[in-house]
């Protein structure tokens, strides 16, 4: 197998790990919280721009532009998340604010050449993404224990965050490097960060599903409702 | 792959696996620290639990003192001083006075009685020197003769000496219950079945009306309390007994208790 065979079956599974959110929250959908919708929303967005990216010729759209994109609307759909979750004013003034400076420093790196692809702005959004996984856990300890923190959903993807976004932040930072000097063994990075977006998805999954005891009003013909 | 590229593959993993580490530092620290306050959490509720469990266990046995003092002082004093004043109006009622004074000793002789009956009420003084099962025995014997209502009693396996303390608590149990039935239930016939085992099963049957005991079960503590549903449920908790409801076909309701025979 090729490193562009190896690359080409990593995003495969990718886009079988976003699609699983997808189905999850789906299947969840009537009687979950709006933290699991959006992560369902999360999970159909990421399907639509694999796909997109995926078939970036016939479109006739530039990767990088569809990848820049991607990022914008995975910044937005996580840090709306995140202003969910988190309860503190304060933080969620913070989470605000963070979104209008990653607006004005995705503009002000990607707009001049929108098929430019920009690593700082990518390490932006991995060093976000885990402070404010940080600050949900500094949130869950400054709380009172009152139930087992394994049966919550939103635990299991912020976890999946932090872990997911820990591991490709030097790869988003060192990524114009690894584009223009590393060449072909660009696709071995880019395979690693792939199957490490699969683990990322399946620990999501595993949340919503661990945390379906708590969604409310969950019958079974949930599912026969939706399809 | 040229030697600088080695170079910054390998600092680049490096760098990777020290955001990884410190990641997992960051989930693991959550994670023990949340067992931390659970598990100091549940040992303080379990010690609430224990407090609360002897608070309750303080207010019956003072309960219990007090009855029997008060049956004591009723049997001794009161039902002495009664006894007296029948003896002195013995002649008078003998020199034939009239009917006033008969009725008067009609009256006397029943609130003897009554005073007798609220002692024995009070104190089971048969459950100190007999146990249970005579007491039970005695209570329903007293019922039947009354004849408000018939008391069956049985009892199968043979019988094991419980702690007085508890054997108290079970009577009074068995006491609230037969209350209950004949308050409320408007049963004609009342079944006290008792097996001996490892555990003690107390069954009592009515044939009266029933009630929604679920109802009765989620409700507050202040709406239990005209059954007498509280004290008989926090007797229970405090023998480590269970409590259960059943509705008797074609009409009635039947309580199972299963209590240790040791505390």
């Amino acid at each position: 197998m090729t490193t562009n065979e190896f690359l080409h079956f990593s995003n495969y599974f990718q886009w079988v790990g976003s699609f699983t959110i997808l189905l999850f929250s789906a299947y969840f959908y009537k009687s979950s919280p709006r933290e699991i919708r959006l992560l369902g929303a999360y999970g159909l967005n990421s399907v639509l721009f694999q796909l997109i990216q995926s078939n970036y010729k016939i479109l006739g759209l530039h990767p990088n532009a569809v990848g820049n994109t991607y990022v914008f609307t995975e910044v937005f759909l996580l840090l709306l998340l995140y202003y969910w979750m988190l309860r503190s004013k304060l933080i969620k003034r913070i989470v605000v604010v963070a979104f209008v400076l990653f607006v004005v420093f995705f503009a002000f790196n990607v707009l001049n050449d929108f098929t430019h692809h920009s690593g700082p702005v990518r390490a932006a959004r991995d060093g976000l993404l885990i402070f404010f996984s940080v600050m949900y856990f500094f949130q869950l300890l400054k709380q009172r224990a009152q139930h087992n923190l394994f049966d919550s959903p939103m635990f299991w993807s912020n976890t999946a965050i932090l872990i997911y976004f820990s591991c490709t932040f030097m790869l988003s930072l060192f990524s114009n490097y690894i584009v223009k000097v590393l060449l072909d063994d660009f696709s071995i990075f880019w395979s690693f960060r792939n199957f490490l977006r699969t683990g990322f998805c399946i620990l999501i999954c595993f949340g919503i599903w661990t945390g379906r005891k708590s969604y409310p009003y969950l019958s079974k013909n949930t599912i026969s409702r939706i399809l | 792959m040229g030697p600088a590229n080695v170079d910054f593959v390998i600092m680049f993993f490096i760098a990777t696996a020290v955001m990884l580490l410190l990641a997992f530092s960051i989930i693991f620290f959550v994670v023990f620290y949340q067992k931390r306050i659970l598990s100091e959490q549940l040992k303080r509720k379990l010690l609430e639990a224990e407090y609360q469990q002897k608070m309750l266990q303080a207010a019956l046995e003072s309960q219990e003192k007090e009855r029997s003092r008060l049956a004591s002082d009723l049997h001794d004093s009161v039902g002495a001083m009664l006894s007296t004043i029948r003896l002195t109006l013995h002649p008078v009622v003998k020199a034939g006075n009239g009917q006033p004074l008969d009725h008067t000793k009609q009256l006397l002789d029943e609130t003897i009685e009554t005073v007798r009956r609220i002692s024995r009420d009070l104190l089971p003084s048969g459950l100190e020197k007999f146990g249970l099962t005579y007491s039970v025995q005695e209570m329903c014997d007293r019922i039947n003769s009354s004849g408000i209502i018939e008391v069956k009693f049985s009892e199968t396996g043979n019988p094991i000496a419980m702690d007085k303390k508890r054997e108290v608590l079970v009577y009074r149990i068995i006491q609230e219950m037969v209350n209950n039935a004949i308050r409320h239930s408007k049963a004609s016939m009342l079944k006290i079945q008792m097996e001996w085992g490892n555990t003690l099963h107390l069954v009592i049957q009515d044939n009266g009306e029933g009630f929604d005991f679920e109802g009765f079960k989620n409700n507050t503590a202040a709406s239990k309390a005209g059954l007498g549903l509280y004290s008989i449920e926090t007797r229970v908790s405090l023998l480590g007994a269970s409590l259960g409801y059943d509705t008797v076909f074609p009409k009635g309701s039947q309580f199972t208790v299963k209590i240790p025979t040791a505390a």
